[in-house]
């Protein structure tokens, strides 16, 4: 399999954001889903990892938003300072896919996404404090322990999502970052 | 371990605009060792019942009671229903994720209080008894697999576990005739080993080979439960219903429609065949 | 699912099912942005009301409008209290360690559910009486001056559009993986650290191949009948907006304008 197609990349990120809202809600059968897993950021650094950046951004900014329309979960309160994180983790991750070739696949999702996910959280840091004070005492007492438990959430994350982009590619729903051609190694 | 269904129903999203009866008043008693064939229309509630019966729901009113517990009483072990219980839902190839063959069809096992070596000889074994090849795939991914090999680690997942009942949800569907042919002889061998097999199927000719009884839902409600010959014999009732009754009974019942003396209790090629010879060859 | 997902649309005939799609969704956002606005009783009583109204000329019942708040009370009452212990230290009625209960916290936390709730409200009312694909198309329509700054706004509608119609299907295949992993002994509860990525990816990894192999049949399906690009693909033709439409937009921009005033005077 070559480069996706348009087409197919859209629809994929389509998928990834259906999966925005449609992953919390099972995770609700797990303890402390929320906080530790971090269940809605998964589809959409997997976006921005598989399909590139714009892809990755859209899928960043309509995730939340989709999940809060149709869940109410993230609370409206909160989604600025979702969106913003989760649009920089989409942007990112498919950033850095781009420009990083190790020639290894799993220490190329491996930096792009702590990369990703160190920019998210520092932008949006950024972003409560310049632009969304309003409140940001509020927001800033909820979130504390959001902060507090992220670091779990981060080594989570880089543990489930590699072993999801390996699954695909093994099943082969999505090309291969390195193809194993048995000729020219380029 | 016999199951008893006692008066049970289930309603989806009670006392909202999208309440739907599921199941109403169902009961049904299930013996060791028994092959039960469940039939019924798309939305005549067959595979909320089989959920029930594992556990993984609560039914809004009524009892399950397997081996003589009621499992939604507070205090039972779900562990325990949970080892002697097996499900493969339909596409159970969808529950495939682990890197290799031998790592996901030892999943289940992983909380059985088994030995390393114990699971690692059921492992083998699923993987046999579902035909295929333990050294040649035990370290392959499942994911590179081919349809018909996937769906077969699948069940070889939940046999592994050596389930004393298994419950089967339209196993058969998508597979090719050898598939299909090899799936049923696998269930009526487990049969013959022990294992209660109750499984949900459209294909009245495969439970018409293999099932001793057959229950048959209609909008929620129990409407037969009775041997395979019995059940299949009112061929207008079950039209009416919207069963397909197999092509071995259908044939029969053309036949005595057409003035020959086949059997009412008919229900399996082989009973039909020597008729079709004595036909075939001009008499009776 | 046995839990009845909020929000869902609820087909009716009411006056506010009648109205625009492009209409209410840009209603909710001005309502939305009002609501964080808001900081005296007054405001939160006028806001009160209006919602109030709203869910009454929506033909939602009181019950289903109130459910969707029901269920979120576990996070409402975290927020409540975590406000009301560390909002602020002046007036505490005790002290101990970080914890400081307040009334200032009190009043805080306060305000914060009910800014939630009433959002929450609001945008319930929006997908109870517009059916997804309205609510696409009227995302569609009010980006599409987007198009003149390059964004490919008929692509990013094509991706909401057949994202919202997966939300069910994904929904129901994650549930079948969830009870089947749960029959096989699965436990998704573990609290070493270590674990708990693993116990998570019986879920996880078999829901991402479920939905990613439905996107690989619906792109070669698409592929198949030419498809090559949302470029020229018929869009929604919306009907002249009403003088409902307009009158309702009318009434909405006026109160949040009452709002806005009186904010700005305290």
């Amino acid at each position: 399999m070559k480069e996706m197609s348009v087409v197919k990349k859209s629809i994929i990120t389509a998928v990834c954001l259906a999966l925005c809202v449609v992953l919390p809600q099972a995770f609700h059968a797990v303890p402390n889903a929320g906080s530790v897993y971090l269940p809605m950021h998964i589809p959409i650094l997997l976006c921005g990892l598989i399909c590139g950046w714009q892809y990755g951004l859209l899928a960043g900014i309509a995730g939340p938003a989709l999940s809060t329309l149709f869940t109410g979960m993230p609370p409206v309160a909160v989604l600025p300072a979702m969106l913003v994180e989760c649009a920089v983790y989409g942007l990112m991750s498919g950033l850095m896919m781009k420009l990083i070739r190790t020639r290894k696949t799993y220490l190329d999702l491996y930096i792009s996404l702590i990369v990703a996910m160190l920019a998210g959280r520092i932008v949006a840091g950024i972003a409560r404090a310049l632009i969304f004070a309003r409140g940001s005492t509020t927001i800033a007492t909820w979130t504390t322990g959001y902060f507090v438990t992220s670091l779990p959430g981060i080594i989570i994350q880089l543990v489930l999502l590699p072993s999801i982009v390996f699954a695909l590619m093994n099943a082969g729903l999505i090309p291969r970052r390195y193809p194993k051609s048995a000729g020219l190694r380029l | 371990m016999p199951i008893e269904i006692n008066h049970v129903s289930y309603t989806y999203f009670p006392g909202t605009v999208f309440e739907a009866a599921a199941l109403r008043d169902v009961s049904l008693r299930i013996e060791d060792g028994e092959y039960i064939g469940i039939m019924g229309q798309t939305g005549c509630g067959k595979s909320t019942l089989i959920q029930l019966m594992v556990g993984l729901m609560v039914p809004s009113e009524g009892k399950i009671i397997v081996d003589g517990k009621d499992i939604n009483e507070r205090g039972y072990q779900r562990e325990e229903l949970r080892k002697k219980a097996g499900i493969v839902f339909q596409y159970p190839e969808v529950q495939l994720f682990e890197t290799t063959v031998e790592k996901d069809v030892a999943f289940g096992l992983k909380h059985s209080g088994l030995s390393k070596t114990e699971i690692a000889e059921n492992v083998r074994w699923a993987i046999e008894t579902v035909g295929l090849d333990f050294e040649k795939i035990c370290a392959e991914s499942p994911f590179s697999l081919s349809g018909g090999e996937k769906r077969r680690v699948a069940i070889a997942g939940i046999l592994a576990a050596k389930p004393k009942f298994l419950i089967l949800d339209e196993p058969i569907a998508g597979l090719d005739p050898k598939g299909r042919k090899d799936f049923l002889k696998l269930s009526g061998d487990l049969n013959a080993d022990g294992v209660t097999i109750i499984m949900v199927s459209h294909n009245a000719d495969a439970l018409a080979e293999y099932a001793q009884r057959v229950i048959i839902l209609d909008d929620g409600r129990l409407i037969m439960d009775a041997p395979v010959k019995e059940a299949f014999r009112d061929v207008e009732l079950l039209r009416d219903k919207g069963i397909g009754i197999g092509q071995a009974r259908e044939i029969a019942h053309l036949l005595t429609a057409c003035g020959y003396p086949v059997p009412e209790d008919t229900v399996r090629y082989k009973e039909l065949l020597p008729f079709l010879i004595g036909i075939g060859k001009g008499g009776d | 699912m046995h839990r009845l997902p909020t929000g869902m649309y609820l087909p009716g005939d009411s006056v506010i099912h009648r109205l625009d799609s492009r209409i209410k969704l840009l209603a909710l956002f001005i309502v939305v942005v009002s609501i964080l606005f808001i900081n005296s009783l007054i405001g939160y009583e006028i806001m009160v009301v209006f919602m109030a109204v709203a869910v009454f000329l929506s033909g939602i019942s009181l019950k289903v409008a109130l459910n969707s708040v029901r269920k979120l009370s576990w996070f409402f009452l975290l927020i409540f209290l975590m406000n009301t212990l560390f909002y602020s230290t002046e007036n505490a009625w005790f002290s101990f360690w970080k914890v400081t209960p307040s009334p200032a916290g009190l009043m805080q936390g306060l305000e914060v559910v009910l800014r939630v709730a009433l959002a929450l409200i609001a945008s319930n009312i929006m997908t109870s009486t517009t059916a997804p694909m309205e609510i696409t198309n009227a995302i569609e329509s009010l980006i599409s001056p987007l198009k003149l700054i390059g964004i490919p706004t008929g692509q990013i509608a094509m991706i909401l559009s057949i994202a919202i119609q997966f939300i069910p299907t994904l929904s129901e295949e994650t549930d079948t993986i969830r009870k089947a992993q749960m029959a096989r002994g699965a436990r998704f509860d573990s609290t070493k650290m270590t674990e708990k990525a693993e116990a998570v990816m019986p879920l996880v990894v078999p829901i991402f191949l479920a939905a990613f192999k439905r996107a690989d049949e619906l792109s070669i399906a698409m592929e198949a009948r030419g498809y090559r690009g949302a470029s020229g693909r018929t869009r929604k033709k919306f009907d002249p907006l009403k003088y409902q439409d307009m009158s309702a937009l009318a009434v909405v921009i006026a109160i949040c304008a009452v709002l806005l005033i009186i904010r700005l005077k305290t």
